[in-house]
C-alpha cells in the first residue's frame, strides 16, 4: 500500500486552561486551508459553548473514532480529527484507522455562545492531557472556547512547534473523501426520542465482533432483525456505534439515515441529536469493508467531462454551511446536474462534506492532497491500462463489450436501464453494490472518448452525455443511443 | 615507505576481520583496542559487506557457526562505528533470529571502550526505538551504560517496559519487588512513567510471592509512603490514567494502584473534579468513586452540589447495586441536613426512568420519605419526571404528587394498541432471464454468492433451459468466462448436493462428453455424478432436478421448466402452473417427472374457480394429473404428535468425547407418520421417489438428533422451497437443530424461524414447538430471529399463542429453555409494541412457570414482571388459577412479589 505522512505543526498543545476569566477550551490548530488562501495556525472561533458537558463529551467522542480501528484493532492509527468552520456553525470530522467509521460533530450557533466563526478548515491537536481534562468538565461551569491561537501569540510566537508526523495511507484518504458520496445517497429512516435512544444504544453489543445486523422502525423505537425485510435500515457493526455511549446521558433524540433500497448491506449513518449539536458516526457496509473499496464516485472519476466543471465550481465555493445546487447554477451557467456531477467530482478530492441532517453539501478543504489518491485508485488505474492496451471491443449491437485480460475475457452488458454489468468475478459478488467493476469503467471510457470524437460537431448530444455524467451507465446508454442513430 | 606503512596499518584491521570471520569472540575486544580510529573505519565497508551476506545466509539456511559468526560481527561493528547514530542503527537493526549476542559480556567490554558521550548518546538513540528493533535483551547493556555514565535515564515506553519486566524477575531468592524498587536509582524517574504504558494491567496486578509488597500495585503504595516517589504526583497520574479510560484489565489494575495509594479524603477532596468523572467510567471505578464520594459528602469536605451532580450521573446508569447505593447516599443526605430535602427529591427522581421497575419504586420511597421537608416548589418538576416511571407506579406517584400521571396512550383505559409489522409481502421472482449474457452474469453471481438464493438459482436454472432452447451454440460462448472461473470438475462424490451443482448443467450446455452417460459406464446404471454417501434427502431432490434438466438440454425441446416457482419462498401460483401445462401441450413436448412432481408440491392449491376450469380444460396426462391435483387439494399435511424425547443413560460405554451429549437432554418433539406411496395421478402417477423421501415418517431419536449438527453450510433455503406448503411437516423433521440451539448452545438455526413462518401450510404444534426454542436459545442473534418469526406469525394471525405458551411453561420447567434468555427475547417483543402477543403467550405459559416450575429458578421473576406489565398495559384481566394460588403461598422472593403485583393486576 502506497502512503505517505502527514506532518503537525502546532503552536502549543490543546489544552483546558484555568484563567482568571474562568475555564477556557483552547484548540491548537495546524495547516488550513482559508478564503484567503493556506495558513500555518488559523484562528476560527473564540467564544463561549452553550452546554459544556455535552459539548466536551461530544469532542471525545470524535477523538475516540479518531484514535479507534474498528477492525483488526490491534493495529495502531491516529490522526487528528479535522474542523471547518462555516461562518454559522463550527464541524469536527474524523475518520477511524480502519475507514470505516466516519464521525463529525456539528456545532451549530445555538450551541454557542457568542463569537464571530469565521470560515475554513484545518487539523485540531487532541493529546491525553486535553482527554482528561475533557472529562472531567462539568454541567456547571461555563466554557469558553477558542480554535486556534490569536493574532498576539501568533505573531509573538518564538518556543519550540508541538510537532507531530503520522502515516497518511491512501485508503483513509480516499475512504473519508467517499463517506460524503455514500452519505449524499440517504434518507432520514427513523427517529427515537432520548428515552427510546438510550435503551436501543444500551442494547447493543459493545465490543467484539458482529456481523451485519439491522434494525426496523417499531412505534416509537427500532426493533432488531435478522433480515433485510422491507423498511429495514441496516446497522453494520453495531459494535462500531459504542462512541455513541460517551453522549447518552445528553442525547436528545437518535435519528438514523440510511439508503431507502435496501437488500444488501450498506452504509448507514446515526445520528444523536444533542442540545444545540448534532454528533453523527456514519458506518461502512462491514467492519471489514472500509468506505475507500465502495467505488461510488468511479464513475464521476473515470468521465472526465466533469473535470472542468469542478474546476469552475471550485472557485465559487467559500466555506457555506449549505450549497444551493440551483444557486451554483446560476452563478456558473451550468446545468443543475453539470453541478451535482462536479460536486461529486469536488467530493472526491475531500473539498465536500455532506450533512445528512440537513440533506445538503457543505463546502469544506480537507487539509490533506485528497485529489491525488482518488486519482490513483487501483480500479481506476487498471480500467485506463485496459483502455491504453486496447483491451475493449465494442460487440454489433453496443449493448454488449468484450473485454480481453491476459489470455480471457470478459463481457460487459448494458441493460435497458443502462446499468453496465459484467461476468467476472468482483461484479458476481457485489452485483454493482461497491462501484463498477474494471471492465465496466474501461467500456464506460472507451464508449466516452468514442462519443467525444463523433460527437464534437454535434453539441446537443454532447449536453446530453455531460448530463448523465453521475453514472457512466447512463453515459453508456446515451452513447449507444447515438451510435444507433 | 608508505607501502610499508599501509601494510602495518593493514594488517591489525585485517586480524579482527579475520576474528569476525573464523575466530573466538572474546578476542574481539582486545583486537578492536588494537585499532586507532582511521583502521576502524576502514573495517566497516568489509562488515557491512558480510552483515549482508549473512542475513540472507541465515534466512535461507541457518546454522550454528553462522549465528556465532554474526554476533562477532555486530559485537565488532559496535566498536568500528565512531558515529553514534550510525552505531544504534547497527545495534538496534532487525535481525532474523534471536539477539542473544547482545547478552555477550563482550558488547559491554567493547561499548565500555568507547568514548563516554558516544555511549550516552547510542543509549539514548536506542532506548527511544520502539521495542520491536532492540528488545528485551539488549536492555541490560542500556541499563549498564546509564548507571555506569549516570546519563540521563531514558523515559521510552520500551524502556520503562524493559526496566518493569527485570524488576520482576523471579529467578532464586531475593527481596521482596518494593525492597528492590527502594533500592533502585531508576525508580523516582521510571516509575510516574509506568502510568502512561498501554496493555499493563497483568503486569501491575500479577502477585511474584505471597509476601506484601511483592506486587506492583503494592510496591507502588509503599514506595509512596516511604517518600521515595511523589505521592500527590502519583495520585494525579492516576486518576488521569482512569480518566482516560482504556481496557477494563488496565483500568482493574489502576483501581488497584489508587487504592493502594490510599489517598486521604482530604487529598480526594483536593481532585473533586476527577472523583466525578470517574462516576462516569467502568463500573467498578464509578462504584469507588461513589464511595469516596459519599464519604465526603457526609464529611461536610466538598460542596454539596456535588451531590446533584454525582446523582445524575450514577442514576443513569444501569448497574442496579450502583442506583441503590446512591439512592442511599441521598436518603442519608436529608436525613443528616433536612434542609438539602428538595436537591434531593429532585436527583433522586432522576432513577424515575430507570429500566428497572422495582429500583423506580425505592426511588419513590425517598422521594416520599423527604416530600413534606422538601415542600410544594419541587411538585411540577416531579411531576414531569414521573411521567416516564413504570404504570405500575403510576397510582403511587398520583397520590403523592396530587395530579394525574401517566395519561399518556400506554393507559388501558384508552384502549391498547397492538403494534406488529405487516404481514409479509410476496417477493415475486422477476422476469425469466431474456439474454445469455445476462444469464452468464446470474450464473457467475449465483456460484460467488456465500449463500445463493433460492429466486436466483430457480431464474439461472430455468434460463438455462430458455436459452438453450433458443441459441445453444450462443449460449454456450456466452458462459464460457463464467465456467473458465467455475469448471465442473465431473463429481461430487464427497459431499452433499448443492445449489452450485448447476455447474453440472451448464458443462451439459457446452457440450462436454455427456456426463450422465460417462457415470453409466463408470458405475453401472443408475449411479449420478450429482450423489454420493453424504447426499441428504434434500440434496437427492436437488440432484435429481438437475440431473433431469442436463439430460433435457441435449434435446433442447423444452421451452421453459414448470416447477419454477413465482415467489422466492417457493410457493407457484396456480395460474401460472396450468399456463405452463398448457404451453407445453401447444408444442407438444412431455415434462420431466422431478420436474413436473416439483411443480405439484409447489403449487398453491387454494385456486379459484377459473384457474380449476382451465385446469380441467388441460388434455395431456400431466395437465390432468394437476387438475386432479388441485381438485383433491394436494398433498394432505400430516397429524403432528407430541413426543418427550429424553433417552438417559444409553448402555454401552464409547470412548468418543462428547459422543453421549443426549443423555443430558429432554426435548418435547414430534412424531410424525410419513406419506407412504403418497397422493397418487388418476393415471396411478406418483411423486418421484426423491421428493416422496422428504416426508417420510418421524419420530425423535438419538439417530434422528445426531443427523442434523452441521446446518451452518447447508443450502436450507432451498430445503424449504422444496416444500413451500408443508412447514409443519418440515419443522417436525427439524426440531433437533432448533432445539439445539437452546440445550446445546448452538448457533445458527434460528435464522430458518422467519423462513417458517412466511411459509404456507397450517402451522401447528412442531412449528411452534420449533419457535418456543427459538425464543429460548443460547445466541442474541438466533432469539432475533425467532422474535422475527414470532411477529410475522402474530400478523398473519396464524400464531397460536396458548399452544406456544403451554409448550414454553413446560420447557421452562424441564430446564431446557432457561427463563432468562426467554425473558430477553418476548421483552424485545413488547417493547417494539407487540404486548398483546406476548400476554397471550405468556398468560399460557404461567401455570407451567409457577406450577412446574421451581422458584428458585434464575431470571423467572423477570418472566413474570413482564407478564403483568403487559397484562397491564394491554388490559388484560381475569384470575388466573395457578397465579392466585403461588400469590396466596406467600413469600418474599423476587417471584413472590412479582406474582403478587400479576394478581393484582390480574383483579383489575
Amino acid at each position: 500500500m502506497t502512503q505517505s505522512a502527514q506532518a503537525y505543526a502546532y503552536l502549543r498543545p490543546s489544552a483546558v486552561l484555568d484563567g482568571a476569566g474562568g475555564r477556557s477550551l483552547d484548540l491548537a490548530t495546524s495547516g488550513g486551508a482559508t478564503p484567503l488562501g493556506a495558513v500555518a495556525n488559523p484562528r476560527f472561533l473564540a467564544g463561549f459553548l452553550a452546554d459544556p458537558a455535552p459539548a466536551a463529551a461530544a469532542l471525545l467522542a470524535v477523538a475516540d473514532v479518531a484514535a479507534a480501528r474498528y477492525y483488526q484493532p490491534q493495529l495502531r492509527a491516529s490522526l487528528d480529527p479535522v474542523v471547518t468552520a462555516n461562518g454559522d456553525r463550527l464541524r469536527f470530522e474524523s475518520f477511524s484507522g480502519c475507514c470505516g467509521v466516519y464521525a463529525r460533530l456539528d456545532v451549530l450557533g445555538a450551541g454557542l455562545d457568542g463569537g464571530e466563526i469565521g470560515h475554513g478548515t484545518t487539523n485540531v491537536d487532541v493529546n491525553n492531557p486535553l482527554r482528561e481534562a475533557l472529562t472531567r468538565i462539568g454541567p456547571a461551569d461555563p466554557l469558553h472556547l477558542a480554535v486556534g491561537p490569536d493574532a498576539l501569540e501568533v505573531t509573538s510566537f518564538d518556543g519550540p512547534l508541538v510537532e507531530k508526523k503520522v502515516p497518511l495511507p491512501e485508503r483513509w484518504l480516499r475512504g473519508f473523501a467517499e463517506t460524503q458520496v455514500v452519505a449524499a445517497g440517504f434518507e432520514l429512516r427513523a427517529e427515537l426520542p432520548a428515552a427510546e435512544a438510550v435503551r436501543f444504544l444500551r442494547s447493543l453489543p459493545r465490543g467484539g465482533r458482529t456481523g451485519v445486523g439491522w434494525v426496523l422502525p417499531a412505534g416509537r423505537t427500532l426493533r432488531p432483525t435478522t433480515r433485510p425485510v422491507p423498511g429495514a435500515v441496516c446497522l453494520p457493526g453495531p459494535e462500531r456505534l459504542v462512541a455513541l455511549q460517551r453522549v447518552l446521558r445528553h442525547a436528545l433524540a437518535l435519528r438514523v439515515y440510511g439508503p431507502v433500497a435496501a437488500g444488501e448491506p450498506t452504509a448507514s449513518a446515526w445520528e444523536a441529536v444533542l442540545p444545540g449539536m448534532r454528533l453523527t458516526l456514519t458506518l461502512s457496509p462491514d467492519a471489514a469493508r472500509g468506505f475507500s473499496g465502495e467505488g461510488g464516485v468511479l464513475d464521476a472519476l473515470a468521465a472526465g467531462t466533469a473535470e472542468r466543471d469542478a474546476e469552475l465550481i471550485a472557485v465559487l465555493l467559500a466555506w457555506e454551511p449549505r450549497i444551493e445546487v440551483g444557486d451554483l447554477a446560476a452563478q456558473s451557467g451550468l446545468s443543475p446536474e453539470r453541478v451535482r456531477a462536479a460536486l461529486t467530482r469536488l467530493g472526491t478530492a475531500g473539498q465536500i462534506g455532506y450533512d445528512t441532517a440537513e440533506a445538503a453539501y457543505f463546502h469544506r478543504q480537507l487539509p490533506y492532497d485528497a485529489g491525488r489518491a482518488e486519482a490513483a485508485n487501483p480500479r481506476l488505474r487498471a480500467a485506463r491500462a485496459l483502455v491504453e492496451a486496447g483491451a475493449v471491443r465494442l460487440e454489433g449491437d453496443g449493448a454488449t463489450a468484450v473485454v480481453t485480460v491476459d489470455d480471457h475475457f470478459q463481457r460487459v452488458r448494458t441493460d435497458e436501464s443502462g446499468r453496465l454489468s459484467c461476468t467476472c468475478l468482483w461484479w458476481a459478488k457485489y452485483r454493482g453494490g461497491r462501484g463498477p467493476c474494471k471492465h465496466a469503467l474501461a467500456v464506460g471510457m472507451v464508449r466516452e472518448s468514442a462519443a467525444g470524437a463523433a460527437g464534437a460537431a454535434g453539441v446537443a448530444r454532447a449536453a446530453a452525455v455531460a448530463g448523465a455524467v453521475g453514472t457512466a451507465g447512463t453515459v453508456g446508454a446515451a452513447e449507444a443511443k447515438g451510435a444507433g442513430a | 615507505m608508505n607501502t610499508t606503512s599501509d601494510a602495518e596499518r593493514q594488517e591489525p584491521g585485517e586480524a579482527l576481520l579475520t576474528a569476525v570471520r573464523t575466530g573466538q569472540l572474546a578476542e574481539i575486544p582486545r583486537l578492536l583496542a588494537a585499532l586507532d580510529q582511521a583502521q576502524r573505519r576502514a573495517c566497516l565497508p568489509a562488515l557491512k559487506e558480510l552483515r549482508k551476506d549473512l542475513r540472507r545466509e541465515l534466512r535461507e539456511n541457518w546454522s550454528r557457526e553462522a549465528a556465532a559468526v554474526r554476533t562477532r560481527l555486530l559485537v565488532a561493528g559496535a566498536g568500528c562505528h565512531s558515529g553514534p547514530a550510525a552505531a544504534a542503527t547497527w545495534l538496534g537493526g532487525v535481525e532474523a533470529g534471536g539477539r542473544d549476542w547482545a547478552r555477550n559480556s563482550a558488547l559491554h567490554q567493547v561499548i565500555e571502550a568507547q568514548p563516554v558521550e558516544w555511549q550516552v548518546e547510542v543509549v539514548t538513540r536506542l532506548a527511544a526505538r520502539p521495542a520491536r528493533t532492540w528488545g528485551w535483551s539488549m536492555y541490560p547493556v542500556l541499563e549498564a551504560v546509564v548507571r555506569r555514565t549516570g546519563c540521563e535515564v531514558p523515559r521510552g515506553a520500551s524502556f520503562v517496559r524493559s526496566w518493569m519486566d527485570r524488576a520482576a524477575e523471579r529467578n532464586g531468592p531475593r527481596p521482596t519487588l518494593a525492597a528492590r524498587l527502594a533500592k533502585d536509582s531508576f525508580t523516582p524517574v521510571l516509575l510516574p512513567e509506568l502510568f502512561e504504558l498501554a496493555d499493563i494491567g497483568y503486569g501491575l496486578t500479577l502477585r511474584l510471592s505471597p509476601r506484601p509488597g511483592d506486587v506492583w500495585t503494592e510496591a507502588i503504595g509503599e514506595l509512596a509512603a516511604a517518600g521515595t516517589v511523589d505521592r500527590a504526583d502519583l495520585i494525579d497520574r492516576c486518576l488521569a490514567r482512569l480518566l482516560r479510560g482504556g481496557k477494563p484489565t488496565d483500568q482493574r489494575a489502576f483501581l488497584d494502584v489508587l487504592r493502594a495509594l490510599d489517598p486521604t479524603p482530604e487529598e480526594y477532596a483536593a481532585r473533586v473534579r476527577d472523583t466525578v468523572a470517574l462516576l462516569d467510567g467502568l463500573s467498578v471505578l464509578a462504584g469507588h468513586a461513589q464511595e469516596v464520594l459519599a464519604g465526603l459528602d457526609e464529611a461536610g469536605l466538598i460542596e454539596p452540589e456535588v451531590l446533584t451532580e454525582a446523582s445524575a450521573v450514577v442514576l443513569f446508569r444501569t448497574e442496579k447495586k450502583l442506583v441503590r447505593a446512591q439512592l442511599s447516599w441521598l436518603e442519608k443526605a436529608a436525613r443528616r441536613a433536612p434542609e438539602r430535602s428538595g436537591p434531593v427529591v429532585l436527583a433522586a427522581a432522576g432513577a424515575f426512568g430507570h429500566p428497572d421497575a422495582a429500583l423506580q419504586e425505592r426511588a419513590l420511597n425517598v422521594v416520599a420519605r423527604h416530600l413534606e421537608a422538601a415542600g410544594e416548589a419541587v411538585l411540577p418538576e416531579l411531576r414531569a419526571a414521573a411521567e416516564t416511571l413504570n404504570p405500575a407506579h403510576h397510582r403511587r406517584a398520583r397520590e403523592l404528587f396530587g395530579a394525574p400521571v401517566g395519561a399518556a396512550a400506554d393507559d388501558p383505559d384508552t384502549g391498547w394498541d397492538e403494534f406488529l409489522p405487516p404481514a409479509p409481502e410476496p417477493r415475486p421472482l422477476g422476469a425469466p432471464i431474456a439474454s445469455a449474457a445476462e444469464l452468464a452474469e446470474e450464473l457467475s453471481a449465483l456460484l460467488a454468492a456465500r449463500e445463493p438464493g433460492v429466486a436466483d438459482f430457480e431464474r439461472v436454472l430455468d434460463g438455462l433451459v430458455r436459452l438453450t432452447h433458443l441459441d445453444r451454440a450462443a449460449l454456450a460462448e456466452a458462459l464460457e468466462p463464467v465456467r473458465r472461473v467455475h469448471p465442473w470438475r465431473g463429481t461430487n462424490g464427497w459431499g452433499d448436493c448443492t445449489p452450485r451443482e448447476i455447474l453440472y448443467v451448464a458443462a451439459a450446455v457446452a457440450g462436454e462428453t455427456p456426463p450422465w452417460k460417462l457415470w453409466d459406464y463408470l458405475g453401472g446404471k443408475g449411479r449420478s455424478a450429482l450423489r454420493g454417501a453424504r447426499t441428504t434427502v434434500h440434496g437427492a431432490v436437488l440432484a435429481a432436478r438437475l440431473e433431469e434438466v442436463a439430460r433435457q438440454i441435449f434435446q433442447a425441446a423444452l421451452p421453459y421448466l414448470l416447477a419454477t416457482p413465482t415467489d422466492a419462498t417457493g410457493a407457484l401460483d396456480a395460474a401460472v402452473l396450468v399456463e405452463r401445462i398448457a404451453g407445453y401441450e401447444a408444442a407438444d413436448v412431455t415434462p420431466g417427472q422431478a420436474d413436473l412432481s416439483q411443480a405439484l408440491l409447489r403449487v398453491d392449491v387454494r385456486a379459484d374457480g377459473t384457474v380449476l376450469e382451465a385446469a380441467e380444460a388441460l388434455t395431456s396426462p400431466a395437465g390432468r394429473r394437476l387438475a386432479h391435483w388441485l381438485r383433491t387439494g394436494g398433498l394432505p399435511g400430516q397429524p403432528s404428535e407430541r413426543v418427550v424425547f429424553a433417552p438417559g443413560k444409553g448402555r454401552r460405554r464409547t470412548n468418543v468425547y462428547g459422543d453421549r451429549w443426549w443423555e443430558e437432554i429432554e426435548r418435547i418433539a414430534v412424531a410424525q407418520p410419513g406419506i407412504g406411496v403418497g397422493p397418487k395421478g388418476p393415471g396411478g402417477e406418483k411423486l418421484t421417489a426423491e421428493l416422496r423421501g422428504l416426508l417420510d415418517g418421524t419420530e425423535p431419536s438419538v439417530a434422528r438428533a445426531r443427523k442434523v449438527h452441521d446446518w451452518s453450510w447447508r443450502p436450507v433455503e432451498h430445503w424449504f422451497a422444496m416444500l413451500p406448503w408443508h412447514r409443519e411437516e418440515l419443522a417436525a423433521r427439524w426440531l433437533d437443530p432448533f432445539a439445539e440451539g437452546a440445550d446445546r448452545d448452538e448457533r445458527g438455526a434460528g435464522r430458518y424461524l422467519p423462513l417458517l413462518a412466511e411459509a404456507g401450510g397450517p402451522a401447528g404444534l412442531a412449528l411452534h414447538l420449533a419457535l418456543a426454542y427459538g425464543l429460548g436459545a443460547r445466541h442474541t442473534e438466533d432469539r432475533t430471529a425467532a422474535v422475527d418469526a414470532l411477529l410475522v406469525l402474530a400478523a398473519r394471525g396464524e400464531l397460536d399463542g396458548a399452544l406456544l405458551g403451554r409448550e414454553l411453561g413446560g420447557l421452562v420447567a424441564c430446564g431446557t429453555v432457561l427463563a432468562g434468555r426467554l425473558g430477553a427475547a418476548l421483552t424485545v417483543a413488547a417493547e417494539t409494541g407487540a404486548r398483546g402477543t406476548v400476554w397471550s403467550v405468556l398468560g399460557a405459559a404461567l401455570p407451567g412457570l409457577l406450577g412446574e416450575a421451581d422458584p428458585s429458578t434464575r431470571g423467572l421473576g423477570d418472566l413474570i414482571a413482564l407478564a403483568a406489565d403487559c397484562a397491564r398495559r394491554t388490559g388484560a384481566r381475569g384470575p388466573v388459577a395457578e397465579v392466585t394460588a403461588a400469590a396466596e403461598r406467600g413469600g418474599s422472593g423476587r417471584v413472590a412479589k412479582e406474582v403478587r403485583a400479576l394478581r393484582d393486576v390480574l383483579a383489575g
